[in-house]
Formats: structure tokens, sequence, C-alpha cells
């Protein structure tokens, strides 16, 4: 977004084209359980 | 000619240019050059966040380049969408949508006329938690799911 935002300011026309990689049934690769406490809240 | 700049993330992404097409790599590390059919196409891989910003501005200005296209990968948000699928869209923005940056409306067109799926917007996230060994199958195989189109 940054990237595009920098771009555009620039004058230079940008696109976002991104491939999908991960289906919305593949396991999410983040071990969020790691990432939250007991509580279920985000650790920071 | 006006030439075509490809901003990449990682290399996994630029693995697929590597396939297809014989890349020079210039002064700067992370650019390499090609040619697509007539046009210079300079591809950048320029890592994430603040980094891609300052990576793909410096040859931007440098070569100024009639189009820029923001590559990578993306996680489907609807059982739709699989992996290949390339995507489009306008809008792009927080989870907030409090901001958001806008893609030029022609090359929105040309990359829908050429097979992308247009989405209404996407979504980007700032952080992420730490990623569980190994890992989706793509980033072990060190490339993308070959496009659809």
């Amino acid at each position: 977004m940054m990237v595009m935002q920098r771009l555009t300011c620039e004058g230079i026309p940008a696109v976002a084209i991104p491939t999908i990689a991960d289906s919305v049934n593949d396991t999410v690769p983040y071990d969020l359980e790691a990432a939250s406490d007991s509580a279920g809240r985000v650790r920071l | 000619m006006t030439s075509i700049l490809v901003s990449l993330a990682v290399e996994a992404e630029l693995a697929r240019w590597r396939e297809l097409h014989r890349l020079r790599q210039s002064s700067n590390s992370a650019v390499y050059e090609t040619t697509v059919g007539c046009t210079p196409v300079v591809a950048v891989l320029a890592g994430v966040g603040v980094r891609r910003v300052d990576l793909t501005a410096a040859p931007a200005a440098e070569h100024r380049p009639g189009a820029s296209i923001l590559a990578g990968a993306a996680r489907a948000a609807k059982p739709e969408l699989a992996p290949g699928d390339p995507l489009v869209a306008k809008p792009a923005g927080d989870a907030s949508e409090n901001e958001t940056a806008w893609s030029d409306p022609w090359l929105v067109d040309c990359a829908e006329r050429c097979g992308a799926k247009r989405v209404r917007r996407f979504v980007t996230v700032s952080r992420t938690a730490r990623i569980r060994k190994p890992g989706p199958a793509w980033l072990v195989q060190g490339k993308l799911p070959r496009w659809k189109v």
C-alpha cells in the first residue's frame, strides 16, 4: 500500500496484482496460538 | 522505450521470473533487468514493509517506468479464489479502511482484460506472528503457484 502511494505521488502509474498462494481452506501458516495469551489476547 | 517496473517482496516470488526470462542483475543487487517482447522490464526484489517502499522508489526514480506492477503472494479471503489466481482491485488498504491506496484505473482494466480476477479490495496487514515450520508449500518449494492465466 505504501509502495503504491509513493509511486503514485511520483507520477508513476501503479497496479497491485498479487497471486493467490494459499486458499481460504489452507491452514493459516502463522502460529497464532503462540502469539496469544491465556485470555486469547495477542501478546505484545 | 518506456519500461515497466515490477516490485516483488521475496525470492520465491522472483523464481518464476527466473524460469521465464533471462534476468540481468544490475549494479544494485536487488534490481534485475530483462525484456518481455519488446518492452524493457525492471524487476525489483524489494522485501517487505518500509524497506520495500525505498527499494522500489529508487529504481523507479532512475528508470521512470511508464507503469509499475506490485506483484507477490496473497492469501484468499473467499473460497472461489484458488492458488494461482492473479487478482486485481482498485483500492488497497488496512483492515480498518482508514488508509487506502488506489491502483491506476487503466492498469486495473488492462489486468482484468488479461485474465486477472477482479476483487473488491485488497487488505494488507502490518505485522504477522511467527511462521510455524515448515510453512506454506509455495514457500518451502521456493516458488509461487503458476499463474492460471
